[in-house]
């Protein structure tokens, strides 16, 4: 089988259901109706557009609920699989931070990944919902209820409205001026998981075709068989084509690349303002507690805290703990930041300990196979 | 495993969370970023409250036989409790309720009780008085923290209240300055202050309340606060707002009592004393009184019949000679009115256990 396909659902239905051709759709179908999985793990739309929330489904019927995507979705599904899914066999859809994730804890065997299907998507970046509303009515000066649809497309933030009529505004300008896409998201240098089975986007695609790269033995297995059974269709991507994804790929990486140096450099907090910053802290463990890394039975930070006055909080001891002992695994996900309830930038001192980490190791967190080199699981 | 909306009962602050089930229990909690409050943020109480609630959890009818609880049917506890209604006047039955009911709850309560002429109802508000009486009052909502120019925090709202926290925060990062007072001088909130006034009784505070902070007040000013010794407080704080024409911005202690005002008197702690003093027959609904400020100094021994309408086995429930299981917060479906007055409405996340009753169902059989 060649590495890049074309893929496409052969259900009509699907098909325009679905982004770029209802693919991913008829894949995870096929996978539960040929009971090749217990169940699907994938992001749907809750109460809107802006709502994206993980679905365990294992109904092949309720798969539709998951057709399309949505930005509006800046999610963590790995702990998910290890805390409830770990003894399923299991697909999941996963964006780059996803699946960086599940490769640190499958590293730490927090489960096994013979038991998964690792479907990856091409990601340009999340957008939160509150201020992505926001953001619609200041620069698109529209109703944010009015629209039904939105996608990263050709630089722009595109929506689609109820009237059937688009509106686009680049992307670049949103950012420059603070909004537009998360800043983990912003300056995240993986666009294309490849620590997955296969990896779908629109990226160089045919209109109405799913680009998608085979990377694994089972990645090439799923394919040839939701294809067999009549799930799929597939045809060979141009040259042209792979080249034009290749490119996207690369300006996507140079434009992080761009924001990593102003966010971890330029404009990195100074010392002052994180003295600020960690008085702040109130203990709530949330960044912790979220962390898709941090995973330890027994949590040496609360040894700490035991026996101790809480008010006001020693922020440095906590941070410093969870600094040593997780930041060299730091993914650059960001939930600890999402989360924290007092804006503390937390994932820029995690994220700049592993570059300065990789710098010094080589290791590459979420995406070199080996553990960490200081990893010691016996210590932990 | 499912993730479900709801919103979360752990204070009034009104903050959206998801709740986690496996297998029909809920085991865990998950970011809900869209929910306009907080935006995925919550304190590590909210985080928690799944699970403490679950602790003690009762769901089946008790009963008291020599001294001992012991389970129960629930058609003879119907009966005991009728018997008893039925054996005593109207003025001589009181319900205490909390704040921690849905507005549909305490609707439903409201016309038991006015049914039966009962009128001897209210809930324990820390102190906190109906604002319906403060018509002229300007009361902040969230949006105004970040429009406003000063704000003056009393109690460690930071930690207490960390989604309210944040703004403040926000706010902080546009330059607002804020100042606070405390009974402690070293809290969270105080080491993120301007300026910090340690006091030891909030009354007197108010009566020589500070020029510097009365300087700085104006009508784009919030004072933010979490504390009330007395219901007097909250009158002087009124005076203090008025004559600034500042905003005022009262964080009230239970997921719904803002929206329990709407239905029930809120009492202080004197009040609560003479209603329980007035009454031979007390239903308490999810009023855990033992619990409340000054609550051991409450005598609930000497009623002829005691009702706990309750979640769990608590200091409360656990002393009185009937208790009825109910739904926990995230087995039913209802609306809370958070301490800005906004309503929110949640689904059940969870079926409630067979053996319990719903609210509404125990108030139609008594």
């Amino acid at each position: 089988m060649s590495k890049f396909l074309e893929i496409r659902s052969k259900n009509k239905d699907i098909c325009t259901l679905g982004e770029c051709g209802g693919s991913i759709t008829s894949i995870l179908q096929y996978l539960l109706e040929t009971k090749v999985v217990d169940g699907v793990l994938n992001i749907k739309k809750y109460d809107d557009i802006y709502d994206g929330v993980p679905v365990f489904i294992t109904d092949p019927k309720e798969i539709l609920e998951t057709a399309g995507s949505l930005h509006c979705a800046p999610t963590m599904v790995a702990d998910l699989i290890s805390e409830y899914l770990d003894d399923k066999k299991l697909a999941v859809v996963v964006k780059p931070c996803d699946a960086m994730a599940i490769n640190e804890l499958v590293k730490r065997n927090r489960f096994n990944s013979e038991n998964l299907f690792i479907i990856g998507l091409n990601c340009g970046g999340t957008l939160m919902p509150e201020p992505a509303q926001r953001m619609f009515e200041l620069f698109y000066d529209l109703n944010p209820e009015d629209i039904i649809k939105e996608e990263i497309d050709k630089g722009q933030i595109i929506v689609l409205l109820k009237d059937g009529t688009e509106k686009g505004v680049k992307i670049d300008e949103l950012e420059e001026k603070g909004w537009g896409r998360r800043e983990n998201c912003q300056r995240c240098e993986v666009k294309i998981p490849r620590n997955t089975d296969i990896v779908c986007g629109n990226w160089g695609a045919t209109e109405g075709w799913t680009f998608t790269e085979v990377i694994s033995e089972k990645g090439v297995k799923l394919i040839n068989d939701a294809v067999k059974d009549g799930f799929i269709e597939s045809k060979t991507p141009s040259d042209k084509q792979i080249e034009i994804r290749a490119k996207l790929e690369k300006i996507m990486e140079k434009l992080a690349d761009k924001f990593q140096k102003k966010q971890l450099n330029t404009e990195y907090p100074s010392i002052e303002k994180w003295d600020e910053y960690w008085n702040r802290c109130i203990e709530c463990y949330g960044c912790r507690d979220v962390c898709p890394i941090c995973w330890c039975n027994e949590c040496e930070i609360e040894r700490f805290f035991e026996n101790e006055s809480l008010t006001p909080p020693d922020p440095l001891t906590f941070q410093g703990v969870r600094l040593t002992h997780m930041s060299f695994s730091c993914i650059n996900c960001g939930q600890c930041e999402d989360v924290c309830p007092v804006h503390i930038p937390l994932s820029k001192i995690y994220y700049k300990a592993q570059k300065n980490y990789r710098e010094n190791t080589g290791y590459i967190a979420g995406i070199t196979d080996e553990l960490p080199p200081l990893y010691s699981p016996e210590n932990e | 495993m499912l993730i479900k909306h709801t919103i979360c009962s752990f204070c009034s602050v009104g903050c959206g969370i998801n709740l986690i089930s496996n297998n029909g229990k809920v085991v865990g909690t998950y970011p809900y970023k869209k929910h306009p409050i907080n935006e995925g943020k919550n304190c590590l109480r909210g985080r928690s409250s799944y699970k403490d609630i679950q602790e003690n959890r009762i769901i089946v009818p008790h009963q008291k036989q020599q001294n001992k609880l012991v389970e129960s049917s629930w058609e003879d506890a119907f009966s005991l409790i009728n018997e008893s209604l039925k054996s005593h006047s109207q003025d001589e039955i009181g319900i205490v309720v909390s704040g921690e009911l849905t507005n549909e709850e305490n609707a439903i309560i409201k016309n038991f009780a006015e049914s039966r002429g009962i009128k001897n109802i209210g809930f324990y508000s820390h102190n906190f008085p109906n604002f319906k009486g403060y018509d002229d009052l300007s009361f902040a909502n969230y949006e105004d923290l970040k429009n406003a120019n000063f704000l003056f925090i009393i109690g460690n709202i930071i930690v207490d209240n960390p989604l309210i926290g944040r703004r403040v925060f926000m706010a902080k990062d546009n330059g607002v300055p804020v100042f606070s007072a405390d009974y402690s001088d070293l809290t969270t909130t105080s080491i993120n202050s301007d300026k910090h006034f340690k006091f030891f009784s909030f009354s007197d505070f108010l009566d020589e309340f500070p020029n510097e902070i009365k300087n700085e007040l104006n009508k784009d000013s919030i004072i933010i606060f979490n504390i009330l010794e007395s219901i007097d407080n909250f009158d002087k704080l009124v005076e203090i707002v008025k004559k600034s024409n500042s905003k005022i911005l009262p964080v009230l202690p239970g997921s719904n009592s803002f929206g329990t005002m709407n239905y029930f008197l809120p009492l202080d702690k004197n009040e609560l004393k003479e209603l329980l003093s007035k009454i031979k027959v007390l239903i308490t609904v999810e009023a855990d009184i033992l619990t409340y400020d000054d609550g051991d100094n409450i005598n609930l021994h000497n009623f002829d019949s005691f009702i706990a309408i309750d979640t769990s086995l608590n200091g409360t429930s656990s002393i009185a000679d009937t208790i009825l299981p109910t739904s926990l917060w995230f087995e039913k479906s209802g609306t809370f009115t958070n301490t800005v007055g906004t309503n929110q409405s949640f689904e059940k996340v969870i079926e409630a256990p067979e053996t319990t009753n719903s609210i509404e169902h125990i108030f139609s059989e008594l």
